[in-house]
């Protein structure tokens, strides 16, 4: 009898770490948060939250519902939710959160960790949220644009930022929880994330995806545009497709563009007491897309030539990204440090006191290998 | 009756030597018996010897009577005596092929009741029981309850020994052990035990009469009515011993060791013991390629599993955890909840015992009706209920899930309806915790099942593909080399040079 108490004991127990969470929650009595814009308030410094929800009362056949939108204000941003569940028959459901929608002030002026804070910690939410910049002048303004594919502009937001990697690789994604072990890695690698702003289409305002915001620890630095985040994204590695667009030489401006199937770029340096030197092999395996004038490219010469071509592009480009983080926002948006800690900790403890230094004068050099494997037209 | 008689005259147990005075009896046992006809028959050669034959109208072939019982009696001309002619007219006269000689009253009740024939001799204190069964039976037709593509399509039919036939004529062979006993106190139901001799568990067959022996009843139609009494786990809804209808089965089954147990007016006829495995295989498993047999115990696994948890992990992911959820998913469903007044768990409930409705009514309707149910059941039910916004649409799908794979599944159809239940009810208290410690218990239990002494699922400590080959798949029959280890200890069934040497 006192055996087959404790089984049955054993086995209520071993269901608590089989089964997660537990709570009741009634499908009809909640409303699916989809996305947060963070403001600040300058009247009495509060967190102005501008929460979109979806609207499923409207919906049928006819889609996924509409978006949302209910404000909270508060001193943190956890006040600022309870704050907009009082104009709210529902709960809300914080933890499908899409992104994250911060105004480029706060990231500007008091650094964006504060605002992530309470979406990494708490319970309810999801680590998989996609913080972003907002250029506009308030980060509401996103929320308050509409969409061309969706009526939900968070969902359709994370949409083109994860789409993005593959096709036009114009910003890179990164979740909150990666945002913060960049934070609070200690290697001083530059957290970038994706800025996004507004613009017109068919008379319309919409949501575009604009590059991406460059931090030096939270604090915003600057933008690049979105042909300087592609090679930016050459650089880290992150890069798994897009368009490059370069022309043929001095004389001839017309333009050819590359389609990147495949790159690979291995990163290395070399210190030698006092001059810390980068080396960045970039190996990428493209096809020509398009040619905007006659060239017969069944030539070996001109292949070789738009190969030339296009490696001299990639050189200037990617230098030009590089000197724009290393000058501009005097930060290390390569990684270098995470490189150099890796492979030797003991040198990396030396050089981390005096990084900004080393970021300033580093000498950098990009060795770009192109490989055109398809050119597409024969004749 | 007989009690009523025996307890007025004690001496009535055993037959008198007089004629008359047993013939009276005769008609005394079976006063108000309108049925029980009797002929007097006196031998045209020698008059002193009578005769009197006691047959039940409608039990007994007319022919059988008066071809070789009445005309030989009548014609006889062999010298007999009275008072010892029984043996010279068993031997010399009587031409039916069983004749017994009792003097017993309880005997000959027994035998009138099931169309034989008594014959009396005047001056002997012994009566023979003559055969002449001629009642009808059905017809020996395929079961509806078990219908297959391929395969042998003979079904048991409702009398005992055209059944046997059907199991001897499959195996030829003197090893086939056949047994009678007979049950129930009033209804006298022969029950037939039949297993194979070398191949057969000889602990379990004597469980099986240990158990045989505990039954007290007084009447036995059904075959269920034995295996509720000598079954294992008595209030578990899980099956513990086999049924079929089939002779096929009843044979593969004997040969894998199992024992067969026949009743009398049933064609379901129990085999045991009885492993967890065979909820799920089907003879039709062994006709049709393994290819595609293994599939179908993959839909069959599935279908149960699926049967007992959709409902309460859908209550699960609506109610708890809706994290789970991708979100477009996690909109649609809110979307349909949105508006519907009752929760998922009692909407839950009222749908399945709806369609269990929907499904009894169906079995026992005549067949006109049943389209009109689909109609109500399709229809009102269904698309009514969702677009008044009564349930929601999913719920609907979880609850047509539930249903058509309970349905891939039907040995288990008792435990699956209060699995569900208790699943759904544990599920909508405590969640996801719930739901796991419900599944816990469910296999505590199942584990712990056994038939006949013999656990009903098989331990993993010595996973062999021997011990697998006919579970989760239905393995090719040159590789089936082994009989299921659990049943027998005459293990191999394919002799030494046939193994499968394909390989």
């Amino acid at each position: 009898m006192i055996k087959r108490l404790i089984s049955i004991v054993l086995i209520i127990g071993i269901c608590i770490p089989l089964s997660g969470c537990w709570n009741y929650r009634g499908l009809n009595k909640v409303s699916i948060v989809t996305g947060v814009a963070i403001d600040r308030n300058t009247e009495n410094n509060n967190y102005q939250l501008t929460i979109e929800t979806i609207d499923v009362s409207g919906a049928g056949k006819e889609g996924t519902g509409k978006s949302q939108l209910v404000e909270g204000e508060g001193k943190t941003i956890f006040e600022a939710v309870r704050n907009a569940k009082k104009r709210l028959s529902k709960k809300l459901y914080v933890s499908d959160v899409k992104v994250i929608i911060i105004s480029n002030q706060i990231a500007r002026q008091e650094g964006i960790k504060p605002s992530l804070d309470w979406f990494v910690r708490d319970a309810e939410t999801r680590e998989t949220a996609i913080p972003v910049i907002s250029q506009e002048k308030t980060a509401k303004e996103i929320l308050a644009a509409s969409g061309v594919d969706g009526k939900i502009i968070s969902e359709e937001l994370e949409k083109i930022i994860n789409s993005d990697r593959e096709i036009t690789a114009s910003t890179k994604k990164i979740a909150s929880y990666q945002t913060f072990d960049i934070l609070l890695g200690g290697e001083k690698t530059a957290l970038v994330l994706p800025a996004v702003h507004c613009t017109s289409n068919k008379d319309k305002k919409v949501v575009e995806v604009n590059g991406t915001a460059v931090f030096k620890e939270d604090k915003l630095q600057g933008y690049l545009s979105p042909e300087e985040t592609h090679y930016y994204l050459f650089a880290v590695d992150e890069i798994a497709g897009g368009i490059t667009t370069f022309p043929l030489n001095k004389e001839n401006q017309d333009s050819l563009a590359l389609e990147i199937s495949k790159n690979k770029t291995k990163k290395s340096y070399s210190y030698d007491g006092n001059r810390l030197k980068v080396f960045l092999d970039i190996s990428t395996t493209a096809m020509l897309g398009e040619v905007n004038f006659d060239i017969d490219i069944l030539k070996k010469n001109n292949i070789e030539e738009i190969k030339l071509a296009a490696n001299l592009a990639f050189l200037q480009r990617i230098e030009a990204v590089i000197q724009k983080g290393r000058m501009e926002f005097n930060c290390d948006i390569f990684g270098v440090g995470t490189m150099i800690h890796k492979s030797d900790p003991v040198l990396w403890s030396k050089l981390k006191e005096n990084w900004d230094y080393y970021i300033q004068t580093m000498e950098v050099e990009v060795r770009p290998e192109v490989v055109i494997v398809n050119t597409g037209l024969t004749k | 009756m007989l009690n009523k008689s025996s307890e007025e005259n004690k001496t009535t147990n055993v037959l008198s030597s007089s004629l008359e005075e047993n013939i009276d009896e005769v008609k005394n046992i079976f006063v108000d018996d309108a049925t029980i006809g009797m002929r007097w028959i006196t031998n045209c050669h020698n008059t002193t010897l009578k005769y009197c034959i006691v047959q039940n109208d409608g039990l007994v072939s007319a022919a059988i009577i008066n071809e070789n019982i009445i005309k030989p009696l009548m014609l006889s001309k062999v010298s007999l005596n009275k008072g010892q002619q029984i043996d010279i007219l068993i031997h010399q006269v009587i031409s039916t092929n069983q004749i017994k000689k009792t003097n017993q009253w309880q005997e000959i009740i027994e035998a009138v009741t099931y169309g034989d024939t008594i014959l009396f001799v005047d001056g002997e204190a012994e009566a023979l029981l003559l055969n002449s069964k001629g009642f009808n039976t059905r017809a020996i037709a395929e079961p509806s309850g078990e219908r297959i593509l391929s395969g042998p399509r003979e079904g048991f039919c409702e009398a005992l020994m055209i059944n046997l036939s059907m199991v001897k004529r499959r195996i030829r062979n003197n090893e086939l052990k056949i047994k009678f006993q007979s049950f129930g106190v009033r209804t006298h139901t022969q029950i037939c035990i039949c297993y194979i001799d070398s191949v057969v568990n000889k602990k379990v067959l004597a469980e099986l009469y240990r158990r045989l022996e505990t039954i007290d009843i007084d009447g036995v139609l059904d075959s269920n009515y034995i295996t509720e009494f000598i079954r294992d786990s008595k209030l578990s809804p899980f099956p513990t011993t086999g049924y079929t209808e089939r002779p096929d089965v009843v044979v593969g089954k004997l040969l894998e060791g199992r024992i067969a147990l026949f009743v009398d007016g049933s064609p379901v006829v129990l085999t045991l013991p009885y492993l967890f495995i065979e909820n799920f295989q089907s003879n039709e498993d062994y006709y049709l390629s393994y290819y595609y047999t293994s599939f179908e115990r993959f839909l069959r696994f599935w279908g149960f599993i699926l049967s007992i948890t959709v409902p309460a992990f859908y209550i699960v992911i609506v109610a708890f955890n809706q994290e789970v959820l991708p979100t477009t998913l996690l909109t649609n469903i809110v979307r349909e909840r949105t508006g519907v007044p009752l929760p998922a768990v009692i909407e839950a409930i009222v749908m399945l015992i709806l369609f269990d409705i929907l499904k009894e009514t169906g079995i026992r309707l005549p067949t006109g009706i049943g389209q009109a149910l689909s109609i109500v059941g399709a229809l009102v039910v269904g698309q009514s209920a969702v677009s008044a916004k009564l349930v929601a649409a999913p719920m609907l799908i979880v609850v047509a899930i539930t249903a058509i794979t309970g349905l891939l599944v039907p040995k288990l159809n008792a435990p699956v309806i209060y699995i569900r239940m208790m699943l759904i009810a544990m599920s909508a208290t405590l969640g996801l915790l719930g739901f796991i410690a419900g599944i816990s218990i469910i296999m505590t239990h199942i584990l712990n099942l056994h038939s006949f002494g013999i656990p009903q699922m098989v331990s993993l400590d010595n996973l062999k593909y021997q011990e697998v080959k006919d579970t989760f798949v239905r393995g090719p029959w040159w590789k089936m080399i082994d009989r299921p280890s659990a049943l027998t200890k005459n293990k191999t069934r394919l002799s030494g040079d046939d193994r499968g040497d394909n390989d």
